[in-house]
C-alpha cells in the first residue's frame, strides 16, 4: 500500500519475501524509489525471508544511495534481523523505538 | 610388521559378526599413532628450517589432536592427559601467541618421544618413565605460560613478512546460478562456523547487479571472513565445493604479505575498497593495507585497465585456492588407495608367482614336441601374461628408499648437536625402490655408515674454519639404480680417510704383514676388516671395531658389496651396491659338462664363440684379448672340477662376457641354450659359505641349475689374474 507525498513514501511489506517474491518486489520498490526523496519500508509483517530477499535490499540500499533518497528499513521481524546478522550485511535498520541495539552489523 | 586392515574376513562373515576383537583395534590404533608421530617428527625437523610455515604447524597440531582424539575412544586417559597439554601448546603457537625457535622444536620433539612411548606400551602404561613425564609435563606448560604473555613480544620473532592475522582469511564470491543450484548461502556460512568461530565478516556487494536490472535468482553475493578454526585448508575450501564458478581464496593464518596483494590483485573489487574491507574486518593492519595499495599503485594505470576489463567481461574462474586444494585433495586420495598388507602374505604370493613360473617354463618346454602351432601360441601369450605378472607380483615388494632416508634426518640433528658440530643431510634419490626386505636389513648397516661419517669424517666447525672449509660438514646421501643394481652413496666433505694410519693400524692388529704390498684401495679396504677401528676413544657412537666388518657382513648378506674412497682432507666416499631382485631373475643358460648353469642377464656383456685360434690362445693361458681388451677367464669345468666323459673338440667353445661394478671377466663354457627365467631359491645350510653361487633354480626339462654369483665370479677371475701376475713377476726376478 503505497501513499505517495512529496516528501516520503512508505511501503509495508507482507507475506514471504523470498526469491519467488523477489522479481515482483524489486519492480515495486524501485516504484517506490522514484516516488519521493525519502521513503521507509515496513518490514513488521514479512514471513519467510532468504538470501535472495536480501540482495534485493542491499540493491535498493545502493540504489538509494546513488539517487540520494533516504531509505529507511523499518521494524524488521527477528527473521529479517537475523537473516542479515547471519549473511553479516551493512545495512542500517530501525528498530521500533525502545530497543536496546543500534541493529546494523 | 604391518598389519592387515579389512573389514570382514570371510570366516567372521559367515558366523554373522565382522567386528574385530578389541586386541585388533588398539593394535591399529597403535600404528595409526605411530604413523602420526613420524610424520609429527618430519613435520618438525622441516619447521627448524621453515619457522613460519602455517601448514606445518598445522600438520604437527592435527598429528597431536588426532591422536588424543582417538585414545579418548579406548579410554587411555594417560595419553589423553599428556597428549592435551601438547595440544594446548601447539594451539598457542598456532594462533601466534607463541614463536617458534629452537627450543620450542627440541621440547615438541621430546614430548614427541614420550608419546611414542605411551603408545608403544599400550595397552598398558610404560613402566617407570613417571619422572618423565612429569618433568616433560611441567615443561611444557612452563613454556605455554611462558609465551603467551603478550602477543606483539611474541610478533618479533616472528617472520617480518608475515601478517600478523591469526586466523584464516576467506574471500569468497558465490557464483550466479548458487540459488539456482539450490544452494542457501546462509547455510553455507553456517557450514563455516562449525568448522571455528567467524571473528569478523564483511558482505562484499559491489558485484550486486542495479536495481533495474536486478535478477531475483541470480546471486551475486561475496564475502571476506575471518575465519578462527582448527580445520585446514581443504575442510574449508570444501565447503564452497559444489558451487559452480564459486571463487574462494583461502590463505592461511599468518599468510605473507605478498599473499594478501595477490589476493586484492585477484580480486574483482577496487583495490582500495578490498583493503578498506580487509582493513575493517581486522585481517591488515593500517601500516600492511598501506603496503599492500602502496605496490598497486605503483604500477598505475596498467594495472586499473587490466582490472576494469576484468570485472566488465566475465573474468576466468580464477579458482587458484580451490585449484590447489583440489591437487592436495587429489594426492591425498591417492594416498588413500594404499592398502595394508601384511608382509608374509605378500612373500606366499611372490613365490606362488615364482611356482608358476617354473611350471610355465615346464610346459613350454613340453609343447614344443608336439609342433602345434595353436597351441603353442597359446602358450605363448600364457607366458606373456606370466611374466607381466611376474613383474607386478615382484614390484609390489619394491618400497621406495625415501621412508628409510627419512630417519636419517634425525639422527643426524640429534647426534650433530650431541657432537657440537654442524652438520646437514643431503638427500637424493629417495624414490628409488628397493625390495622390503632388502630395504628392512640396510637401515641399519647405513645408520652406522652415517654415524662413522659423523663421528670421525666431519671435523668439528673449528677445525673446518681453519682448513677453509665451511662450517656445516655435509653428509651426501645417494640413491639410484644401474644395470641390475640398486648403488647407494654416502658421502662426507670431512677429513678423508688416513691411508698410512689405517696401514700401520693393520700392522698393529696383525691384519697385513709389513712387507704386504697394497693399493691406495686395498688399504683402505682394511677398516671393514674384523676388529679394525683407527678410534682413539670408543665414542658410544663408533669406534668398537664392530662396527665396519657388521656392515659389510650385512650387505655382504643381502649379496651386495661395499667400498670405499677417500681423499685426505677432501672426504670419503662409501658406494653400496645391491641386486635389484631378490626373487626371480633373468638368466642365461649355459652348459659346462653334463651340468647347466643360470647367468644373471642383467651381468651379461656379450657372448663369444671361440675360433680355433683363440681355444688354442685360451688353453695356454688364463686371458683372452677380447678386441685388444684383456679379459680375465675362469674356466668353469676346470674350477668346479667337472669330469665329463666326452672332452672333445666342442667343449670349452665359448666364453660369456660378464661385468660387475666396472670390472669385466669372461666365463668359459660348452655350450649356450638361451635366455631362462629363473626363480631364485636359496641353497640350503649345507652349502653356506660357498662362493660363486647365489642359489639355484629348476629349469623347464626339471633339471637342477645353479645359478652363478657374478660378483664372486669376477672377484676371483681377477685375484686369479693377480696372483698370476705377481707369481710371474716374483719368477722373472728370481729368474734375474
Amino acid at each position: 500500500m503505497t501513499e505517495p507525498t512529496q516528501d516520503f513514501a512508505q511501503l509495508t511489506l507482507t507475506g514471504d519475501c523470498t526469491i519467488y517474491e523477489v522479481a515482483d518486489l524489486s519492480l515495486q520498490l524501485g516504484e517506490l524509489l522514484r516516488q519521493a526523496p525519502s521513503i521507509t519500508l515496513d518490514l513488521a509483517s514479512v514471513e519467510r525471508v532468504d538470501a535472495s530477499f536480501l540482495q534485493l535490499l542491499v540493491a535498493l540500499h545502493k540504489e538509494a544511495d546513488r539517487t540520494s533518497t533516504q531509505l529507511h528499513l523499518r521494524n524488521p521481524t527477528d527473521d529479517v534481523k537475523v537473516l542479515i546478522e547471519s549473511l553479516h550485511v551493512d545495512l542500517p535498520l530501525e528498530l521500533p523505538a525502545g530497543s536496546a541495539d543500534a541493529g546494523a552489523q | 610388521m604391518s598389519i592387515y586392515r579389512w573389514n570382514c574376513q570371510p570366516d567372521q562373515q559367515m558366523r554373522g559378526r565382522s567386528d574385530m576383537s578389541f586386541d585388533e583395534n588398539i593394535q591399529i590404533f597403535v600404528t595409526e599413532s605411530q604413523e602420526l608421530l613420524e610424520d609429527m617428527e618430519q613435520a618438525l625437523l622441516a619447521l627448524e628450517r621453515a619457522p613460519n610455515d602455517a601448514d606445518l604447524i598445522d600438520r604437527i597440531f592435527r598429528a597431536a589432536h588426532t591422536i588424543k582424539g582417538s585414545a579418548g575412544l579406548f579410554g587411555f586417559d594417560h595419553v589423553i592427559s599428556f597428549t592435551h597439554v601438547v595440544e594446548n601448546l601447539l594451539d598457542d603457537v598456532r594462533n601466534c601467541l607463541l614463536p617458534v625457535n629452537d627450543d620450542l622444536i627440541s621440547l615438541l620433539m621430546r614430548a614427541k618421544d614420550y608419546m611414542g612411548v605411551l603408545v608403544g606400551a599400550l595397552p598398558d602404561e610404560p613402566v617407570g618413565s613417571g619422572e618423565e613425564r612429569q618433568e616433560l609435563m611441567g615443561m611444557l606448560e612452563a613454556f605455554q605460560s611462558g609465551g603467551s604473555t603478550s602477543v606483539s613480544a611474541a610478533m618479533v620473532e616472528v617472520d617480518p613478512d608475515a601478517v600478523v592475522c591469526g586466523a584464516f582469511h576467506i574471500s569468497v564470491r558465490l557464483g550466479t546460478d548458487t540459488f539456482r543450484q539450490g544452494f542457501a548461502p546462509v547455510l553455507l556460512l553456517e557450514q563455516l562456523q562449525d568448522l571455528g568461530t567467524i571473528e569478523q565478516a564483511h558482505l562484499v556487494t559491489e558485484a550486486i547487479a542495479p536495481l533495474s536490472e536486478l535478477d531475483a535468482e541470480d546471486c551475486y553475493l561475496g564475502w571476506e571472513i575471518v575465519l578462527k578454526s582448527s580445520a585446514d585448508k581443504q575442510q574449508i575450501a570444501r565447503v564452497f565445493e559444489f558451487i559452480e564458478n564459486a571463487r574462494v581464496h583461502i590463505l592461511p593464518p599468518q599468510s605473507k604479505l605478498e599473499d594478501y596483494k595477490e589476493l586484492i590483485n585477484q580480486l574483482p573489487e577496487d583495490d582500495a575498497v578490498l583493503g578498506q574491507i580487509l582493513f575493517d574486518i581486522g585481517t591488515l593492519t593500517a601500516d600492511e593495507l598501506q603496503q599492500a595499495l602502496n605496490q598497486q599503485q605503483e604500477v598505475g594505470g596498467l594495472m586499473g585497465d587490466i582490472l576494469v576489463a576484468q570485472a566488465s567481461v566475465q573474468p576466468d574462474v580464477i579458482n587458484t585456492a580451490l585449484q590447489k586444494q583440489e591437487k592436495v585433495r587429489e594426492a591425498k586420495q591417492a594416498q588413500s588407495n594404499f592398502v595394508r598388507v601384511d608382509a608374509g602374505k605378500l612373500d606366499k604370493l611372490v613365490n606362488l608367482v615364482g611356482e608358476l613360473v617354473i611350471s610355465g617354463a615346464k610346459v613350454t618346454e613340453l609343447t614344443g614336441a608336439f609342433n602345434d602351432d595353436a597351441l603353442e601360441e597359446s602358450i605363448e601369450e600364457m607366458t606373456v601374461a606370466l611374466e607381466d605378472m611376474r613383474e607386478t607380483a615382484l614390484s609390489l615388494r619394491m618400497v621406495p628408499m625415501g621412508s628409510t632416508f627419512n630417519r636419517f634426518h634425525r639422527v643426524v640433528r640429534d647426534t650433530a648437536k650431541e657432537l657440537e658440530k654442524k652438520i646437514s643431510l643431503k638427500v637424493s634419490g629417495a624414490d628409488t625402490e628397493l625390495d622390503k626386505t632388502v630395504i628392512d636389513q640396510i637401515g641399519d648397516p647405513l645408520m652406522h655408515l652415517i654415524r662413522n661419517a659423523m663421528d670421525h669424517g666431519i671435523e668439528a666447525p673449528a677445525e673446518r674454519a681453519s682448513a677453509g672449509k665451511p662450517e656445516a660438514g655435509v653428509i651426501q646421501l645417494d640413491a639410484y639404480h644401474e644395470t641390475g643394481s640398486i648403488v647407494i652413496k654416502i658421502s662426507d666433505d670431512g677429513r678423508g680417510l688416513d691411508a698410512e694410519r689405517i696401514r700401520s693400524i693393520a700392522e698393529q692388529r696383525g691384519l697385513v704383514t709389513p712387507d704386504q704390498s697394497l693399493t691406495k684401495g686395498e688399504t683402505l679396504r682394511l677398516i671393514f676388516a674384523p676388529g679394525f677401528s683407527t678410534a682413539e676413544t670408543v665414542s658410544n657412537l663408533s669406534g668398537r671395531g664392530v662396527g665396519m666388518d657388521v656392515v659389510r657382513r650385512n650387505i655382504e648378506s643381502l649379496r651386495g658389496s661395499v667400498d670405499v674412497t677417500s681423499e685426505a682432507g677432501l672426504g670419503a666416499l662409501i658406494t653400496i651396491r645391491l641386486p635389484l631382485t631378490l626373487a626371480i631373475i633373468d638368466g642365461f643358460h649355459v652348459a659346462v659338462g653334463g651340468g647347466s648353469f643360470i647367468i644373471p642377464l642383467d651381468t651379461m656383456v656379450e657372448c663369444v664363440t671361440l675360433t680355433p685360434a683363440q681355444r688354442d690362445e685360451v688353453e695356454a693361458r688364463n686371458y683372452l684379448n677380447l678386441r685388444d681388451e684383456v679379459l680375465p677367464l675362469i674356466d668353469l669345468r676346470a674350477s668346479f672340477e667337472i669330469n665329463s666323459a666326452s672332452a672333445d673338440d666342442s667343449s670349452r667353445q665359448n666364453v660369456v662376457v660378464v661385468q660387475f661394478a666396472g670390472k669385466k671377466a669372461g666365463l668359459l663354457v660348452d655350450a649356450l641354450h638361451g635366455d631362462a627365467q629363473a626363480v631364485i631359491k636359496p641353497l640350503g645350510d649345507v652349502f653356506q659359505g660357498i662362493k660363486g653361487f647365489a642359489g639355484f633354480t629348476i629349469l623347464g626339462s626339471g633339471q637342477v641349475a645353479l645359478i652363478m654369483d657374478v660378483p664372486d665370479m669376477i672377484k676371483l677371475a681377477v685375484k686369479n689374474d693377480g696372483h698370476r701376475y705377481q707369481s710371474k713377476k716374483m719368477a722373472e726376478t728370481a729368474i734375474q
